[in-house]
Protein backbone atom coordinates (compact mmCIF):
# COMPACT_ATOMS: atom_id res chain seq x y z
CA UNK A 1 0.00 0.00 0.00
CA UNK A 2 2.71 2.62 1.14
CA UNK A 3 4.85 1.48 -1.74
CA UNK A 4 1.82 2.30 -4.15
CA UNK A 5 0.95 5.70 -2.82
CA UNK A 6 4.85 6.88 -2.88
CA UNK A 7 4.95 5.67 -6.76
CA UNK A 8 1.50 7.91 -6.88
CA UNK A 9 3.28 10.86 -5.69
CA UNK A 10 6.73 10.23 -7.21
CA UNK A 11 4.27 10.30 -10.66
CA UNK A 12 2.91 13.09 -9.92
CA UNK A 13 6.07 15.29 -8.56
CA UNK A 14 7.76 14.01 -11.71
CA UNK A 15 4.69 15.25 -13.78
CA UNK A 16 5.08 18.70 -12.51
CA UNK A 17 9.25 19.36 -12.67
CA UNK A 18 11.66 20.63 -13.76
CA UNK A 19 11.25 24.46 -12.33
CA UNK A 20 8.99 26.11 -11.00
CA UNK A 21 5.25 25.29 -10.40
CA UNK A 22 3.53 26.33 -13.30
CA UNK A 23 0.87 29.19 -13.04
CA UNK A 24 -2.53 28.29 -13.48
CA UNK A 25 -5.56 30.50 -15.24
CA UNK A 26 -7.17 32.41 -12.10
CA UNK A 27 -10.39 34.95 -11.49
CA UNK A 28 -9.75 38.10 -9.80
CA UNK A 29 -11.29 41.75 -8.65
CA UNK A 30 -14.40 39.63 -9.10
CA UNK A 31 -18.25 41.17 -8.19
CA UNK A 32 -21.21 41.20 -8.42
CA UNK A 33 -23.79 44.02 -8.95
CA UNK A 34 -26.89 44.58 -6.18
CA UNK A 35 -29.82 44.18 -7.97
CA UNK A 36 -31.13 47.86 -7.81
CA UNK A 37 -35.00 47.63 -6.90
CA UNK A 38 -37.41 46.28 -9.52
CA UNK A 39 -34.25 45.49 -12.24
CA UNK A 40 -34.97 41.52 -11.39
CA UNK A 41 -31.48 40.38 -13.37
CA UNK A 42 -27.92 41.66 -12.44
CA UNK A 43 -24.58 41.81 -13.79
CA UNK A 44 -20.91 40.19 -12.70
CA UNK A 45 -17.53 41.08 -13.48
CA UNK A 46 -14.46 39.80 -12.95
CA UNK A 47 -10.49 39.77 -14.66
CA UNK A 48 -9.41 36.23 -15.97
CA UNK A 49 -5.73 35.71 -16.05
CA UNK A 50 -4.04 33.30 -18.39
CA UNK A 51 -0.59 33.08 -17.32
CA UNK A 52 -0.32 29.78 -19.34
CA UNK A 53 1.18 29.31 -22.56
CA UNK A 54 -1.82 28.07 -24.44
CA UNK A 55 -4.88 30.09 -25.16
CA UNK A 56 -7.62 29.22 -22.68
CA UNK A 57 -11.62 29.23 -24.02
CA UNK A 58 -14.30 30.69 -21.09
CA UNK A 59 -17.59 28.27 -21.87
CA UNK A 60 -19.90 29.14 -19.14
CA UNK A 61 -20.17 30.18 -15.54
CA UNK A 62 -22.39 29.24 -13.03
CA UNK A 63 -23.38 29.69 -9.33
CA UNK A 64 -25.49 27.92 -6.89
CA UNK A 65 -27.19 31.55 -5.89
CA UNK A 66 -28.24 32.31 -9.59
CA UNK A 67 -30.71 30.08 -12.27
CA UNK A 68 -28.43 30.96 -14.90
CA UNK A 69 -25.54 33.33 -16.07
CA UNK A 70 -24.29 33.85 -19.62
CA UNK A 71 -21.10 35.70 -20.94
CA UNK A 72 -22.02 38.86 -22.78
CA UNK A 73 -20.95 41.73 -23.74
CA UNK A 74 -22.21 45.50 -24.55
CA UNK A 75 -21.12 47.57 -27.31
CA UNK A 76 -21.83 50.76 -28.61
CA UNK A 77 -22.15 51.53 -32.24
CA UNK A 78 -23.41 55.38 -33.20
CA UNK A 79 -24.32 55.58 -29.69
CA UNK A 80 -26.46 52.59 -29.03
CA UNK A 81 -25.74 50.48 -26.48
CA UNK A 82 -26.44 46.51 -27.41
CA UNK A 83 -26.08 44.13 -25.26
CA UNK A 84 -25.35 40.35 -26.77
CA UNK A 85 -24.57 36.87 -25.26
CA UNK A 86 -21.29 34.99 -26.30
CA UNK A 87 -20.90 31.64 -26.12
CA UNK A 88 -17.26 31.49 -25.38
CA UNK A 89 -14.51 34.08 -24.53
CA UNK A 90 -11.12 33.47 -25.83
CA UNK A 91 -8.15 34.55 -22.90
CA UNK A 92 -4.91 34.85 -24.87
CA UNK A 93 -1.65 32.53 -23.66
CA UNK A 94 0.07 34.94 -21.26
CA UNK A 95 -2.94 36.98 -21.11
CA UNK A 96 -6.27 38.55 -19.42
CA UNK A 97 -9.68 39.46 -20.33
CA UNK A 98 -11.51 41.88 -18.36
CA UNK A 99 -14.97 41.65 -17.52
CA UNK A 100 -16.27 45.33 -16.57
CA UNK A 101 -19.09 48.09 -16.63
CA UNK A 102 -20.03 48.88 -19.92
CA UNK A 103 -17.74 46.04 -21.64
CA UNK A 104 -17.99 42.24 -21.15
CA UNK A 105 -20.37 41.29 -18.17
CA UNK A 106 -21.74 38.38 -16.75
CA UNK A 107 -25.67 38.11 -16.65
CA UNK A 108 -26.92 37.02 -14.21
CA UNK A 109 -30.62 35.50 -14.14
CA UNK A 110 -32.93 34.39 -11.30
CA UNK A 111 -31.06 34.78 -7.75
CA UNK A 112 -31.87 32.20 -5.30
CA UNK A 113 -31.98 34.26 -2.33
CA UNK A 114 -31.66 37.99 -1.75
CA UNK A 115 -28.34 39.15 -2.27
CA UNK A 116 -27.29 43.00 -0.93
CA UNK A 117 -24.29 44.51 -0.73
CA UNK A 118 -21.51 42.58 1.35
CA UNK A 119 -23.30 39.31 0.75
CA UNK A 120 -20.48 36.81 -0.72
CA UNK A 121 -21.50 34.09 -3.53
CA UNK A 122 -19.45 31.51 -5.25
CA UNK A 123 -18.76 31.28 -8.93
CA UNK A 124 -17.23 28.57 -11.44
CA UNK A 125 -15.75 29.53 -14.55
CA UNK A 126 -16.17 26.35 -16.55
CA UNK A 127 -13.11 26.45 -19.64
CA UNK A 128 -13.49 24.49 -22.54
CA UNK A 129 -10.92 21.85 -21.73
CA UNK A 130 -13.41 20.80 -19.05
CA UNK A 131 -11.42 22.74 -15.89
CA UNK A 132 -13.12 25.20 -14.03
CA UNK A 133 -12.23 28.28 -11.99
CA UNK A 134 -14.22 29.27 -8.56
CA UNK A 135 -14.01 32.23 -7.42
CA UNK A 136 -15.89 34.15 -4.54
CA UNK A 137 -17.62 37.26 -5.21
CA UNK A 138 -18.62 40.21 -2.99
CA UNK A 139 -22.02 41.95 -3.96
CA UNK A 140 -21.34 45.34 -4.55
CA UNK A 141 -24.01 48.83 -5.26
CA UNK A 142 -20.81 49.06 -8.01
CA UNK A 143 -20.87 52.76 -7.37
CA UNK A 144 -17.60 53.51 -8.53
CA UNK A 145 -15.65 51.26 -10.66
CA UNK A 146 -11.70 50.31 -10.69
CA UNK A 147 -11.19 51.90 -14.05
CA UNK A 148 -12.35 55.57 -13.66
CA UNK A 149 -10.58 58.11 -12.02
CA UNK B 1 34.60 84.12 -13.74
CA UNK B 2 33.85 87.59 -12.94
CA UNK B 3 31.30 88.60 -10.38
CA UNK B 4 28.50 90.17 -11.16
CA UNK B 5 27.39 93.39 -10.14
CA UNK B 6 25.35 93.79 -6.78
CA UNK B 7 22.04 94.76 -8.27
CA UNK B 8 22.27 91.36 -11.13
CA UNK B 9 20.41 89.03 -9.42
CA UNK B 10 17.45 90.72 -8.19
CA UNK B 11 16.86 92.15 -11.74
CA UNK B 12 17.01 89.02 -13.40
CA UNK B 13 14.65 87.53 -10.59
CA UNK B 14 12.39 90.76 -11.46
CA UNK B 15 12.37 89.73 -14.99
CA UNK B 16 11.84 86.06 -14.19
CA UNK B 17 8.54 87.03 -12.36
CA UNK B 18 7.39 89.09 -14.90
CA UNK B 19 7.67 86.50 -17.80
CA UNK B 20 5.93 84.04 -15.46
CA UNK B 21 3.17 86.16 -14.74
CA UNK B 22 2.27 87.18 -18.46
CA UNK B 23 2.46 83.77 -19.13
CA UNK B 24 -0.29 82.19 -16.79
CA UNK B 25 -2.10 85.45 -17.20
CA UNK B 26 -1.97 84.10 -20.73
CA UNK B 27 -3.23 80.95 -20.00
CA UNK B 28 -5.82 82.45 -17.61
CA UNK B 29 -7.05 83.51 -20.90
CA UNK B 30 -7.34 81.08 -23.23
CA UNK B 31 -10.93 79.47 -23.09
CA UNK B 32 -10.88 76.01 -21.47
CA UNK B 33 -11.75 73.04 -24.20
CA UNK B 34 -14.47 71.03 -23.14
CA UNK B 35 -13.40 67.24 -22.33
CA UNK B 36 -16.37 65.89 -23.61
CA UNK B 37 -19.78 67.41 -24.42
CA UNK B 38 -20.96 68.51 -28.05
CA UNK B 39 -22.57 71.53 -27.89
CA UNK B 40 -25.30 72.53 -30.27
CA UNK B 41 -24.25 75.41 -32.42
CA UNK B 42 -27.82 77.03 -32.29
CA UNK B 43 -29.75 74.78 -29.06
CA UNK B 44 -32.82 73.26 -30.19
CA UNK B 45 -35.73 73.39 -28.91
CA UNK B 46 -37.97 69.89 -27.64
CA UNK B 47 -41.11 69.67 -29.13
CA UNK B 48 -44.43 69.39 -26.90
CA UNK B 49 -44.87 66.14 -25.11
CA UNK B 50 -47.08 65.15 -22.65
CA UNK B 51 -45.56 61.99 -20.04
CA UNK B 52 -45.43 61.06 -16.46
CA UNK B 53 -43.15 61.14 -13.86
CA UNK B 54 -42.33 58.29 -11.03
CA UNK B 55 -45.30 60.73 -8.60
CA UNK B 56 -47.91 59.86 -11.40
CA UNK B 57 -47.81 63.49 -11.73
CA UNK B 58 -47.99 64.82 -15.36
CA UNK B 59 -44.28 65.56 -16.72
CA UNK B 60 -44.09 68.19 -19.99
CA UNK B 61 -41.99 70.64 -21.54
CA UNK B 62 -42.66 73.09 -18.84
CA UNK B 63 -41.24 70.99 -16.25
CA UNK B 64 -37.84 71.51 -17.87
CA UNK B 65 -38.13 74.74 -17.46
CA UNK B 66 -35.85 77.23 -15.03
CA UNK B 67 -33.38 74.53 -14.42
CA UNK B 68 -31.24 72.79 -16.47
CA UNK B 69 -31.63 69.28 -17.20
CA UNK B 70 -29.59 66.06 -17.52
CA UNK B 71 -31.79 63.54 -19.73
CA UNK B 72 -30.57 60.12 -19.79
CA UNK B 73 -32.84 57.06 -21.53
CA UNK B 74 -32.94 54.03 -20.11
CA UNK B 75 -35.03 50.88 -18.56
CA UNK B 76 -35.24 49.37 -15.07
CA UNK B 77 -34.60 45.31 -16.75
CA UNK B 78 -30.70 47.08 -17.58
CA UNK B 79 -28.08 45.24 -15.87
CA UNK B 80 -25.17 46.62 -17.18
CA UNK B 81 -25.30 50.07 -18.90
CA UNK B 82 -27.89 51.80 -17.57
CA UNK B 83 -26.62 51.62 -13.44
CA UNK B 84 -23.25 52.55 -14.71
CA UNK B 85 -24.81 55.57 -16.03
CA UNK B 86 -26.97 56.62 -12.94
CA UNK B 87 -23.93 56.08 -10.55
CA UNK B 88 -22.12 58.51 -13.04
CA UNK B 89 -24.78 60.79 -12.83
CA UNK B 90 -24.99 60.28 -9.03
CA UNK B 91 -21.58 61.28 -8.60
CA UNK B 92 -22.29 64.26 -11.34
CA UNK B 93 -24.54 65.94 -9.40
CA UNK B 94 -22.21 65.31 -5.90
CA UNK B 95 -19.27 67.54 -8.05
CA UNK B 96 -22.09 69.89 -8.81
CA UNK B 97 -23.30 70.06 -5.07
CA UNK B 98 -21.62 73.45 -4.37
CA UNK B 99 -23.24 75.67 -6.95
CA UNK B 100 -26.36 77.74 -6.23
CA UNK B 101 -29.87 75.93 -5.99
CA UNK B 102 -31.00 77.10 -9.51
CA UNK B 103 -27.64 76.24 -11.26
CA UNK B 104 -27.77 72.57 -10.50
CA UNK B 105 -29.25 70.45 -13.21
CA UNK B 106 -32.12 68.27 -12.32
CA UNK B 107 -30.92 64.04 -13.40
CA UNK B 108 -34.19 62.37 -15.44
CA UNK B 109 -34.34 58.80 -16.68
CA UNK B 110 -36.91 58.80 -19.40
CA UNK B 111 -37.64 55.14 -20.11
CA UNK B 112 -38.09 53.25 -23.29
CA UNK B 113 -39.35 50.03 -21.87
CA UNK B 114 -42.84 52.02 -20.60
CA UNK B 115 -44.42 48.46 -20.54
CA UNK B 116 -42.17 47.13 -17.96
CA UNK B 117 -41.39 50.70 -16.49
CA UNK B 118 -44.54 52.04 -14.17
CA UNK B 119 -43.94 55.40 -12.68
CA UNK B 120 -44.21 52.82 -9.55
CA UNK B 121 -41.22 50.94 -10.22
CA UNK B 122 -39.32 53.79 -11.28
CA UNK B 123 -39.96 55.25 -8.18
CA UNK B 124 -37.95 52.92 -5.91
CA UNK B 125 -35.33 52.44 -8.97
CA UNK B 126 -34.23 55.78 -9.72
CA UNK B 127 -34.34 57.00 -5.93
CA UNK B 128 -32.01 54.18 -5.32
CA UNK B 129 -29.22 55.89 -7.35
CA UNK B 130 -30.16 59.45 -5.75
CA UNK B 131 -32.63 60.90 -3.95
CA UNK B 132 -33.00 63.80 -6.39
CA UNK B 133 -33.42 61.63 -9.81
CA UNK B 134 -36.70 62.25 -11.44
CA UNK B 135 -38.21 58.74 -13.50
CA UNK B 136 -40.52 59.26 -16.19
CA UNK B 137 -42.62 57.31 -18.44
CA UNK B 138 -45.79 56.97 -20.56
CA UNK B 139 -47.03 55.36 -23.44
CA UNK B 140 -45.31 54.14 -26.05
CA UNK B 141 -46.32 56.98 -28.78
CA UNK B 142 -45.44 59.80 -26.46
CA UNK B 143 -42.29 58.20 -25.45
CA UNK B 144 -41.70 58.27 -29.28
CA UNK B 145 -42.81 61.30 -29.61
CA UNK B 146 -40.04 62.41 -27.59
CA UNK B 147 -36.70 59.80 -28.41
CA UNK B 148 -37.45 61.13 -32.01
CA UNK B 149 -37.20 64.95 -31.83
CA UNK B 150 -33.89 63.91 -30.12
CA UNK B 151 -32.51 61.54 -32.08
CA UNK B 152 -32.60 58.61 -29.54
CA UNK B 153 -32.76 55.56 -31.31
CA UNK B 154 -34.21 51.71 -29.09
CA UNK B 155 -34.60 48.38 -30.32
CA UNK B 156 -35.92 45.17 -28.37
CA UNK B 157 -34.31 42.01 -28.77
CA UNK B 158 -34.99 38.90 -26.68
CA UNK B 159 -32.41 37.93 -24.08
CA UNK B 160 -32.09 34.01 -23.98
CA UNK B 161 -31.87 33.88 -20.41
CA UNK B 162 -34.82 34.58 -19.20
CA UNK B 163 -37.92 33.40 -20.46
CA UNK B 164 -39.91 35.91 -22.38
CA UNK B 165 -36.89 38.34 -22.10
CA UNK B 166 -35.97 41.06 -23.69
CA UNK B 167 -33.41 43.72 -23.71
CA UNK B 168 -33.42 47.02 -24.78
CA UNK B 169 -30.95 48.12 -27.13
CA UNK B 170 -30.23 51.91 -26.54
CA UNK B 171 -28.69 55.56 -27.18
CA UNK B 172 -27.05 55.75 -24.34
CA UNK B 173 -25.74 59.08 -24.74
CA UNK B 174 -26.44 62.14 -22.10
CA UNK B 175 -28.71 65.12 -23.14
CA UNK B 176 -28.26 68.52 -21.66
CA UNK B 177 -31.43 70.53 -22.12
CA UNK B 178 -31.50 74.28 -21.33
CA UNK B 179 -33.33 75.98 -18.59
CA UNK B 180 -35.57 76.96 -21.65
CA UNK B 181 -36.20 73.82 -22.20
CA UNK B 182 -34.17 73.46 -25.55
CA UNK B 183 -31.25 70.53 -26.22
CA UNK B 184 -28.17 72.62 -24.98
CA UNK B 185 -25.22 69.79 -25.43
CA UNK B 186 -25.20 65.81 -26.04
CA UNK B 187 -22.72 63.90 -23.96
CA UNK B 188 -21.33 60.40 -25.66
CA UNK B 189 -20.77 57.46 -23.80
CA UNK B 190 -18.79 55.98 -22.23
CA UNK B 191 -19.77 58.78 -18.99
CA UNK B 192 -16.85 59.71 -16.76
CA UNK B 193 -18.41 61.92 -13.97
CA UNK B 194 -15.08 64.41 -13.88
CA UNK B 195 -15.89 65.16 -17.67
CA UNK B 196 -19.48 65.53 -17.35
CA UNK B 197 -19.30 68.22 -14.42
CA UNK B 198 -15.89 69.77 -15.35
CA UNK B 199 -17.77 70.90 -19.30
CA UNK B 200 -21.40 71.24 -17.13
CA UNK B 201 -19.57 73.71 -15.57
CA UNK B 202 -18.01 75.55 -18.64
CA UNK B 203 -21.59 75.57 -20.37
CA UNK B 204 -22.71 77.05 -17.61
CA UNK B 205 -20.18 80.31 -17.28
CA UNK B 206 -20.76 80.26 -21.18
CA UNK B 207 -24.80 81.22 -20.73
CA UNK B 208 -24.25 83.64 -18.24
CU1 LIG C 1 -26.13 41.51 -20.29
Amino acid sequence: MRLVIVAVVTALLSACSPGAPPASPSVSDSWIREAPPGAGMTAGYMTVVNPTDREIEIVGVRSEDFGSIELHITTTEDGVAKMRAQDSVTVPPGGMVVFEPGGRHLMMFDPVRPLGEGDTVMMTVVLADGSEITAESKIARGAHTHHEH
Amino acid sequence: MSRLPRFALPALVAVLAAVLGAVVALQGNRPEPLRKALVLDSPRPLPVFSLTDHDGASFDRARLEGHWTLMFFGFTHCPDVCPTTLFTLARVAEQLGNLPDQDRPEVVMVSVDPNRDTPEILASYVAYFHPGFVGVTGDMPRILGLTQAMGVAFAYTPVEGSEGGYAVDHTASIFLVDPTGRLAAIFGSPHVADDIAHDYRLILESRQ
